[in-house]
């Protein structure tokens, strides 16, 4: 009887064995395996993004994310309101949360809580030990200096995918490559020694090296939001470059929130996705291709009323005059409409049109920034009678700020058309630097145009109607327009009658041998209207200031401060010289009084 | 040794013949003898080359057992490494943004409102009024000493 219960027992234990090692054994391997190995997923830290100088703009941390296994929770609810503590919930997103980790709701076995948490957040979830509750590391995104470029860097998502702004248009580059480590382990999740280890590594992002000046762009914003703020306008925007090269060294967009009315530093970069009619700031165009096509030069006269009609529209100066005959650079100093449209119609619409093509407008800057606008212009077949009147005046053309300041670029740069740059470099995953290959320039118009063009744009700020944009010691090109804004139901007048406006000013200095050049734009400002008085003053200020941080001396110092060779010289000419503020690591705070 | 057991030897040894083809015994060559088989060998294996072998087994098996230890406390170790590496490497980030943080313009600007600082309404560029000063330049302007500014470079300042 024993033998028979032995041989039973013996028979069912190799049937068993059988089943185990012959029917079975490849299930059982691979649970056994299941259980040894452990496969981690490491994260490819997005790339960087820096300033001209180095300093930080937007950088990667790991932060924990809270999750929870909601087939492992059996009260969903008090677990919700435990965690509602420490992850300051209110009451109805503790009750969704409940319903988050209720496992007979949802099924599965994978919730998120919170992700991206503070490390104090995640310490104090730690220490509640609740049943089901685990933690993972996320790459979080930062911006240390809070909303500075935020139109320019853009922002990712939660899952670190740009969404905007440079952010969005390198996202390739900035994305690191996931990588995955592959070891045997413990049962306690320690690896084993002489265990299995497969490692493959995780790829950096590369980081951006951007031509942004983190202390240039601190003072645009500063200056744009003061002067948005004191005229009461709905917004602006501000581009400081360096002619030469194209760089971008500063870039602010604010606009009023459509609810609250508040003031903020938009995502949008509206400086390059926006466009607006220019008004007078776009004469220079007229009068570069009326120079450049030997029609006139700076001393001819040209006779001028205050008005004409062109086809069913009267134009008219901005102030009355009686019919004189100005020379071009009073036309340009003066601002005159009736003066520019003159020059217009002895160029005619077709090389209108060609100049105003050649000096960048209805075409996309090579930024190739996400959104970036190509502005509107007419085809001259498309013209209609007014529209040889109103284009040469800013009216009836639409550009973005960027590419009116690449035109005053060309005057700038010689008659040479420099594409604009943001990003100066990229940093790959080894360590190395490499330059992005700046644009190809292409001649616009002659040297001898813009050299022309430079003096009578000074005499617009010396003597004329952009005197707020001079600065003390330096000479100043620059050119206002106040123009009215478009409707979006069309034409320019509201329902109250009302006209609204865009200031802006363009120049550069030294006008000599430009080193600096800005764009202000300020939009529908209430408290006053014009570009000589509105946005003048911000060029000032950020002209000012970017002398001091490029470290370029004024030509000539005098005790009164002004560059006039007047007797109270006390000091001889200064040679200029021309420091390149590459290494500038923090805002200049300058001795004053 | 038999003469059956002899004779089994050698057909062993020779190829089968018939019974009738035999020679008989009178007849058999005198060459022919029964060979006595010699006595095998003793293998005497002494007990203290058991007990000197046992011990290697116990010593070199002891052995890799120490090894392995050691082996897994180096792993041990290893791991704790790579997390206080990493650990270390995310304090290193964390604290590369605080230090952005604080030389971020708007907290400068604010830490010095708050000192007293102000913005100044414009700049006066100092110059010396004679040219023996140190640093003038023969042609009447001015470079400024700034040998110093290798030690602080933050604070260089434009020249004039």
């Amino acid at each position: 009887m024993i033998l028979v219960a032995l041989l039973l027992g013996f028979g069912g234990i190799s049937l068993r064995l059988v089943h185990v090692q012959a029917l079975g054994g490849d299930r059982y391997t691979d649970f056994g395996t299941s259980q040894r190995m452990q496969t981690i997923v490491l994260p490819g830290v997005r790339g960087s993004i820096f300033d001209r100088n180095g300093n930080d703009l937007a950088v990667s941390l790991a932060q924990r994310t809270i999750w929870a296994n909601p087939t492992l929770i059996a009260h969903p609810v008090e677990v919700a309101a435990a965690l509602a503590g420490p992850l300051r919930l209110d009451p109805v997103a503790t009750t969704a949360l409940a319903g988050r980790l209720d496992g007979r709701n949802s099924g599965t076995q994978f919730a998120y809580v919170a992700r991206q948490v503070d490390d104090s957040v995640a310490d104090s979830v730690a220490k509640l030990k609740l049943p089901g509750i685990a933690f993972l590391e996320e790459s979080k995104r930062f911006t240390p200096a809070d909303s500075l470029a935020h139109s320019v860097l853009g922002g990712v998502g939660i899952d670190n995918l740009g969404q905007s702004g440079l952010e969005r248009q390198y996202n390739e580059a900035l994305s690191g490559t996931e990588g995955q480590l592959i070891i045997e382990t413990d049962v306690q999740r320690r690896a084993l020694p002489g265990g299995e280890h497969e490692l493959k590594a995780a790829q950096r992002g590369e980081d951006l090296v951007l031509t942004i000046d983190r202390s240039m762009q601190y003072e645009t914003e500063r200056a744009l939001r003061a002067q948005i703020e004191a005229k009461d306008a709905q917004g602006g925007m501000v581009v400081v470059s360096r002619p030469a090269t194209g760089e971008i060294l500063a870039l602010a967009n604010f606009q009023r929130d459509a609810e609250s009315g508040e003031l903020v530093a938009t995502g949008n970069n509206m400086a390059v996705t926006t466009v607006y009619e220019p008004g007078s700031v776009n004469k220079v165009i007229t009068v570069a291709a009326a120079l450049e096509e030997g029609l006139v030069v700076p001393e001819t006269l040209i006779n001028v009323p205050d008005s004409l009609q062109v086809s069913d529209h009267l134009f008219s100066d901005s102030h009355p005059h009686p019919t004189e005959d100005y020379s071009v650079t009073r036309i340009l100093t003066e601002s005159s409409n009736i003066g520019t449209i003159k020059l217009a119609q002895m160029l005619g619409g077709d090389r209108l049109d060609s100049y105003l093509r050649r000096f960048g407008f209805g075409t996309a800057t090579d930024l190739d920034f996400p959104h970036e606008a190509s502005g509107i212009l007419l085809d001259p077949d498309d013209y209609s009678g007014t529209s040889i009147g109103a284009i040469p005046i800013g009216q009836g053309i639409a550009v973005t700020a960027m590419q009116m300041l690449e035109a005053y670029n060309v005057l700038a740069n010689d008659g040479l058309y420099m594409p604009p740059q943001l990003v100066m470099a990229t940093v790959d995953s080894a360590g190395q630097r490499h330059e992005a290959p700046s644009g190809k320039p292409r001649r616009v118009v002659s040297a001898t145009t813009a050299r022309q063009l430079r003096a009578m744009l000074a005499n617009v700020v010396a003597e004329g109607t952009g005197k707020r944009g001079g600065i003390t010691g330096y000479a100043v090109a620059g050119k206002t327009g106040t123009a009215r804004k478009p409707l979006p139901q069309g034409g320019y007048l509201d329902g109250a009658g009302n006209y609204h406006y865009v200031a802006n000013f363009v120049g550069f200095l030294p006008a000599d041998n430009p080193e600096l050049s800005i764009i202000v734009v300020i939009d529908e400002p209430r408290a006053d209207i014009f570009g000589g008085t509105v946005a003048a003053p911000v060029f000032a200020d950020l002209a000012q200031y970017g002398m001091r941080l490029l470290r370029i001396p004024p030509p000539r110092v005098t005790t009164a401060g002004a560059v006039d060779g007047s007797a109270q010289e006390i000091v001889a000419v200064v040679e200029q010289e021309r420091v390149r503020a590459t290494a500038a690591t923090s805002t200049t705070i300058a001795a004053g009084g | 040794m038999s003469p059956l057991s002899a004779r089994a030897h050698v057909s062993s040894a020779a190829p089968s013949r018939s019974p009738s083809a035999r020679p008989k015994p009178s007849s058999r060559p005198g060459h022919l003898r029964v060979v006595v088989p010699a006595k095998r060998p003793h293998l005497r294996v002494s007990p203290g080359l058991v007990v000197v072998s046992l011990l290697m087994v116990v010593v070199v098996t002891f052995g890799v057992a120490i090894a392995q230890v050691f082996v897994a406390q180096g792993q041990v170790r290893l791991d704790r490494m790579e997390e206080e590496l990493s650990l270390e490497q995310d304090r290193y980030q964390a604290l590369r943004k605080d230090v952005a943080e604080l030389e971020s313009p708007s907290r400068v600007v604010a830490a010095a409102e708050k000192q007293g600082m102000v913005v100044p309404e414009d700049v006066v560029y100092l110059q010396p009024s004679t040219p023996e000063v140190k640093g003038a330049s023969p042609t009447g302007g001015v470079e400024a000493d700034t040998a110093w500014s290798t030690v602080k470079p933050l604070l260089a300042a434009p020249a004039p």
